[in-house]
């Protein structure tokens, strides 16, 4: 067994988890039951690859098993990576109706004229989702099955989420993609995260939202401390309205568990004290991050207890209504606007 | 004095104030004689006033029958019977709008009402099939400046902007709504459709789907020698919740073209995916 394969087969034992590898290996058939038995009673990590490595020999098991061994995990486990959106955009008046068969067909040829050595692995999970795994060579060496790139993507849906590439990958793969989909451009789409699930549900809006129905269904979320009868009912009409103004913006239910937005500022600061900052000409440019285990639930509440008012800024409700966590705030114009990209 | 109004916190505090000055007073009976006085002039005040509320109620009535009398017949003068008849007749008009927006809602029709800011209106999109309710979609409009798209819960797959490029919402926002409901229908009828073969015929195997449900791949396992049968659908036409091209793929290149098969694409191309299922497990033609 050659080194590169070693190597390939360290990695996954790095990556993958003990308590995940038994059901790892056996989706991925390729050791004998015996095998499979033996690595199961096997509790060190380190014997564990010592095994794996001697099964590969055995049965012959070359990079591209071993690749296929390293897709399940991470299809299985798509929350360990990170994720960036992109957008497709122009389609095509055939764009809807790429069938499989067809973009797998396309997209590998034309990645495979554009990279000139390159290993291309696709798959389609049961929920409707192409997983593409791209390792990329050049004319001088071997395609590098240690840095692999992830892609997913929906057919007939204009997004499409990518672990992390150069910027000269990049556009090697938008063009692939754009030509295998039938759209006309690729653009970032401002929305990156480790939850796969989080991202992909934010932009393909499976999460419930909340529209102003004259026939509503009560809201079940209520908050359910009763600090003082009287304050409940004095309040209970703002409460209410504020629960329903941050349901409108967030949504209801389990919401996608995004867990960072990023705001760029480029305004100028407004300080009443403070005079040589205030008469600056050039824009003060700083870097506002929320980080969250649940970022839009917490925004949620922010809205919901008052803490920030209501109705909801654009400024947050523009992460759900535009699907993106990262913005970037200019000054435009005389006034307290600002625009927003 | 009125009864106690426990909404405003200072109407309670100046009635809890007035109790403990009447309870100063010496003698409990003038006051109280006096309190039950004030109570029936208060009594009768409200009985004024609704009274008043019926009579506008009735005056109402006859309006909103007179209105679609008017619509029936040509140009009649309106009486002008009283100096608040402008706004009785709005107030008509308006009652009239309130039951015209129910009768559409229990039927199935668009919803539309104002949005809690005030300056927009949000549309709901009910969608059906075969007379069982499905999702409900939900658009929300600005209506100053401009009648403007704000925020939905449309799945990206439906062409929406394409469509709000195609429609005049400008003036009439039924160019948008018309075509979108079509296209939303026939979506949740083959979703529907899609549900319905998964969880009835087990024996029929989902190969390939997507998530506009605008293309399907069953494999079927015919009778004779447990042989699979590969039938594809294509829905190209969005608007349509039936298939507009059926094809077939079997290890025997001819049974495909055979009369039994010929019927069965135009039953295909026909019926609801789910029941020709049925059918044709019903014939005998798939396991």
């Amino acid at each position: 067994m050659d080194e590169s394969t070693k190597r390939l087969v360290q990695r996954l034992m790095r990556r993958i988890p003990s308590k995940m590898l038994k059901i790892t290996l056996e989706k991925w058939g390729r050791l004998t039951e015996k095998q499979q038995r033996e690595i199961e009673a096997v509790q060190s990590k380190r014997a564990l690859t010592e095994h794996l490595l001697s099964f590969c020999e055995k049965n012959e098991l070359g990079v591209k098993r071993l690749t296929e061994l390293e897709m399940i995990h991470i299809i299985d486990n798509p929350n360990q990576e990170m994720w960036y959106a992109f957008r497709l955009s122009d389609p095509e008046d055939d764009a809807r109706s790429v069938d499989l068969m067809q973009f797998k067909e396309q997209f590998k040829s034309h990645i495979r004229e554009l990279v000139s050595q390159v290993s291309v692995k696709i798959r389609k999970h049961t929920d409707e989702a192409v997983w593409i795994r791209i390792a990329w060579g050049d004319t001088y060496s071997c395609p590098n099955h240690l840095k692999p790139t992830y892609v997913v993507h929906n057919l007939q849906t204009p997004y499409v989420f990518v672990t992390s590439l150069t910027s000269k990958k990049k556009l090697m793969l938008s063009q692939a993609l754009v030509l295998s989909t039938r759209y006309q451009s690729l653009k970032d789409a401002n929305l990156s995260g480790r939850k796969l699930t989080a991202i992909r549900d934010l932009l393909m809006r499976q999460y419930q939202q909340v529209f102003p129905t004259k026939y509503p269904s009560p809201l079940t979320e209520r908050n359910q401390t009763v600090t003082n009868p009287h304050i409940e009912r004095e309040q209970a009409k703002p409460a209410e309205r504020r629960l329903q103004l941050a349901c409108e913006a967030f949504g209801v239910g389990m919401l996608p568990q995004l867990q960072s937005a990023v705001y760029k500022l480029e305004t100028k600061l407004r300080d009443h004290t403070d005079r040589t900052m205030r008469e600056r000409e050039e824009p003060f440019r700083c870097v506002v991050k929320f980080a969250s285990t649940n970022l839009l639930e917490s925004l949620k509440n922010c809205a919901s207890s008052g803490i920030a008012s209501t109705p909801v800024t654009p400024l947050l409700s523009s992460i759900p209504l535009k699907g993106k966590n990262y913005f970037v705030i200019t000054e435009n114009g005389p006034g307290p606007s600002s625009q927003m990209s | 004095m009125e009864g106690a109004s426990t909404k405003d916190v200072l109407s309670h505090l100046s009635l809890l104030e007035v109790q403990m000055r009447s309870q100063k007073i010496q003698s409990q009976q003038p006051s109280r004689l006096k309190e039950l006085q004030e109570k029936a002039a208060a009594l009768r005040r409200q009985r004024e006033q609704l009274k008043v509320e019926i009579q506008m109620h009735r005056d109402l009535q006859k309006l909103i029958a007179s209105l679609d009398k008017q619509r029936g017949e040509d140009e009649e003068e309106m009486e002008e019977d009283s100096e608040n008849s402008d706004l009785l007749r709005l107030m008509a008009r308006h009652t009239e709008l309130k039951d015209l927006l129910l009768a559409h809602h229990t039927i199935g029709g668009y919803d539309i009402m104002k949005t809690l800011r005030g300056k927009g209106v949000c549309v709901t999109v009910a969608t059906a099939y075969e007379g069982v309710y499905l999702e409900r979609f939900s658009l929300e409009f600005d209506v100053k400046p401009a009648v403007r798209l704000v925020r939905h819960d449309v799945p990206p797959f439906i062409p929406l902007t394409l469509l709000i490029e195609q429609s005049c919402i400008q003036t009439d926002l039924r160019t948008l709504l018309d075509p979108l409901s079509r296209h939303l229908n026939a979506y949740t009828g083959r979703k529907q459709q899609l549900q319905l073969v998964k969880q009835l015929h087990d024996s029929v195997e989902v190969m390939e789907s997507n998530v506009l449900c605008s293309l399907l791949v069953l494999l079927f396992k015919l009778p004779a020698e447990n042989t699979a049968f590969l039938c594809s659908l294509d829905y190209s036409d969005a608007c349509r919740s039936l298939p507009t091209r059926v094809s077939f793929q079997c290890h025997d290149k001819e049974l495909p073209d055979s009369a039994e098969w010929m019927k069965i694409r135009s039953l295909l191309l026909e019926t609801p995916v789910h029941k020709a299922l049925t059918a044709m497990r019903k014939m005998g033609n798939i396991l």
